[in-house]
């Protein structure tokens, strides 16, 4: 996998799991099982994580301790447990998951932002530091960037809702079409 | 040529040795059906010795055999594949068959919601090798029509076909449809008891409690055999489901260790305990019906949690699996709730009528469709005519010659 930018996780996660069902014995390489593992977790897919994990033979999770680390950073995100995905998430990748956790990372952040956004009329600075992994300082500064206000005195951030903007449109001539479907339906 | 095939059956038996040196000789796509007769027969044996060269040979005969020819012995295929699955799952190779059983009933189908014997097996093995998405192409679909395979399809393999659907859609937490394929498996009109029938019932409750917090009652068309003799059996289950109307999540743990053994054995223990905890989200929707806002120390109090932080949790993950609509607010300890923000006004909520509607104007077809086939099906213009003979003596029939 070259640049960053822009690589297809959905197609890959296809790719990969046709090649698994077509193994030879049934058996997967451990690169194959490593990438697919931190794929599900990229899609927030947690329940195929956990199946793929149960099927992964014993002997190659014991022959490659990489993978155990991948599903260590699952079972923190069945968990929901924010501050240990954040730790299990600070290692050392191997080349073919580095790019995958390293997008893992940036959208658990993405994610939590959205939820606290979505959930919190008001939240403690300190409780916001630990859903984004980072430093108080750092959290601030990104709710701050975000236009949210904070209170100096009581350390409370309001976040901002979002207006949801709505882009999918039908064209007219195509909504008459339907809605005649509809009717010479209802008169038979 | 299928005729032939099915008398000589015995004597392909007999010959085991020679049928390697037969398959040799054939093509697959050619002569597909002797190719096949010749396969099940190897399946049968009682040991077989070489299973890679087996698994190959069957491997390459589903991907090449031809549509045309197997659909004139759908029963040989269907057995093809059954004995296949039994080696499969003899020598712990589930996840080996997956993609040739799809393949297999995809060659099988004349059209998409067509329900085959095969269908059971490839869940079998999804279940087996816990790998569920090559089947959900296949459940995801409602079926139309059942495959009759010259009056070979059995009873067994259509409650195993919704059985196993549920299973899986019960591991992937899609609990709506899981309780609809239960449902169906326990509702399937049969005179005498199945144990399949019972195991699904037991899921059935399970999943029920999960989605709606009490057991459904059952369709008027459920069979008789359920409640008298199926519900007896299942005196743990219905205990839960009592515990469970009460709202009160001690009792419900009493009960769940009271029966601890019978849920264990029947391998329902992991459902059980995610009973336990939609009864607490349960009780926390509840509360959206009589409160605006409501602290959370309060909340923990009310819904029996350890405390305002665990109520917090709680609250938190209902909002982002979206189970409830709440805003928590830390500074003062509050949580409001609020109604469903969708307005159904937008666009894209109309795309989505449009679609169910569409749904419901094809099942309206399709229905019409049955209704007429059965209209001018013979026995049935009988049996209605020699009702309408009954009735009248007097009178002429009118039903005949049609």
């Amino acid at each position: 996998m070259a640049g960053d930018a822009e690589i297809d996780f959905v197609g890959l996660s296809h790719e990969l799991e046709a090649q698994e069902l077509d193994a030879p014995g049934g058996v997967a390489s451990p690169q194959l099982y490593g990438q697919l593992l931190a794929l599900y977790l990229l899609h927030n897919d947690t329940i195929s994580s956990k199946f793929l994990w149960k099927r992964i033979p014993n002997n190659i999770k014991q022959g490659n301790p990489e993978l155990s680390l991948i599903w260590v950073v699952g079972q923190h995100m069945w968990k929901r447990d924010y501050p240990s995905i954040y730790e299990s998430l600070r290692k050392d990748w191997s080349d073919s998951v580095k790019p995958i956790m390293n997008a893992l990372n940036e959208s658990m952040r993405r994610r939590a932002m959205n939820l606290v956004r979505k959930a919190y009329a008001s939240i403690n600075v300190d409780d916001f530091a630990v859903f984004m992994g980072m430093p108080v300082a750092e959290a601030k500064q990104a709710a701050i960037v975000e236009g949210w206000s904070l209170d100096p005195q009581s350390k409370f951030l309001t976040p901002k809702k979002i207006e949801l903007v709505s882009t999918v449109t039908l064209p007219n001539e195509q909504h008459l079409s339907v809605l005649t479907d509809y009717v010479s339906f209802l008169e038979n | 040529m299928v005729e032939y095939v099915s008398k000589s059956m015995d004597a392909l038996a007999k010959n085991h040795a020679h049928i390697d040196t037969a398959l040799a000789t054939l093509s697959y796509s050619e002569h597909s059906i002797g190719v096949l007769a010749l396969l099940v027969v190897k399946l049968s044996g009682a040991h077989i010795q070489d299973f890679e060269t087996l698994y190959v040979q069957v491997q390459e005969f589903v991907s090449s055999c031809s549509e045309e020819q197997i659909k004139f012995a759908p029963e040989t295929f269907a057995e093809l594949c059954h004995k296949f699955t039994l080696q499969l799952v003899d020598r712990k190779q589930a996840q080996r068959g997956i993609t040739i059983l799809c393949q297999a009933i995809r060659k099988v189908q004349t059209h998409l919601a067509l329900l085959t014997s095969i269908h059971p097996c490839l869940c079998q093995l999804c279940l087996l090798a816990k790998n569920f998405k090559p089947a959900l192409s296949f459940l995801d679909v409602d079926i139309t029509e059942i495959s009759r395979e010259s009056g070979h399809y059995d009873a067994k393999d259509f409650l195993l076909y919704f059985y196993y659907g549920g299973m899986i859609y019960t591991a992937l937490k899609n609990y709506n449809r899981a309780l609809y394929f239960f449902e169906m498996a326990v509702t399937t009109p049969s005179m005498a008891v199945s144990h399949i029938t019972l195991e699904s019932y037991k899921k059935f409750i399970l999943v029920a409690l999960i989605v709606q917090g009490k057991i459904p009652t059952l369709p008027k068309y459920a069979p008789q055999v359920v409640p008298r003799y199926i519900k007896p059996l299942c005196q743990a289950y219905h205990d839960l489901a009592t515990a469970y109307g009460s709202n009160n999540p001690a009792d419900v743990r009493s009960v769940i260790t009271k029966h601890n053994d019978t849920f264990v054995r029947d391998n329902n223990m992991g459902l059980v305990k995610q009973c336990e905890t939609a009864l607490y989200k349960k009780n926390i929707q509840r509360l959206t019906k009589t409160f605006l806002t409501l602290s959370l120390a309060d909340m923990a109090n009310r819904v029996q949690l350890t405390g305002s932080r665990e109520a917090e949790k709680y609250v938190l993950h209902m909002i982002e699996d979206g189970e409830i609509y709440a805003t928590i607010n830390q500074k003062d300890g509050m949580v409001r709730f609020h109604d469903n923000p969708e307005k159904y006004n937008s666009a894209a909520m109309l795309l989505e009528l449009d679609k169910e509607m569409q749904k419901c104007i094809r099942m309206d077809e399709k229905i019409k469709e049955m209704d007429r086939e059965i209209a001018v099906n013979p026995q049935y213009v009988q049996k209605v005519s020699g009702i309408h003979d009954e009735d009248m003596p007097a009178s002429t029939s009118k039903g005949q010659g049609f």
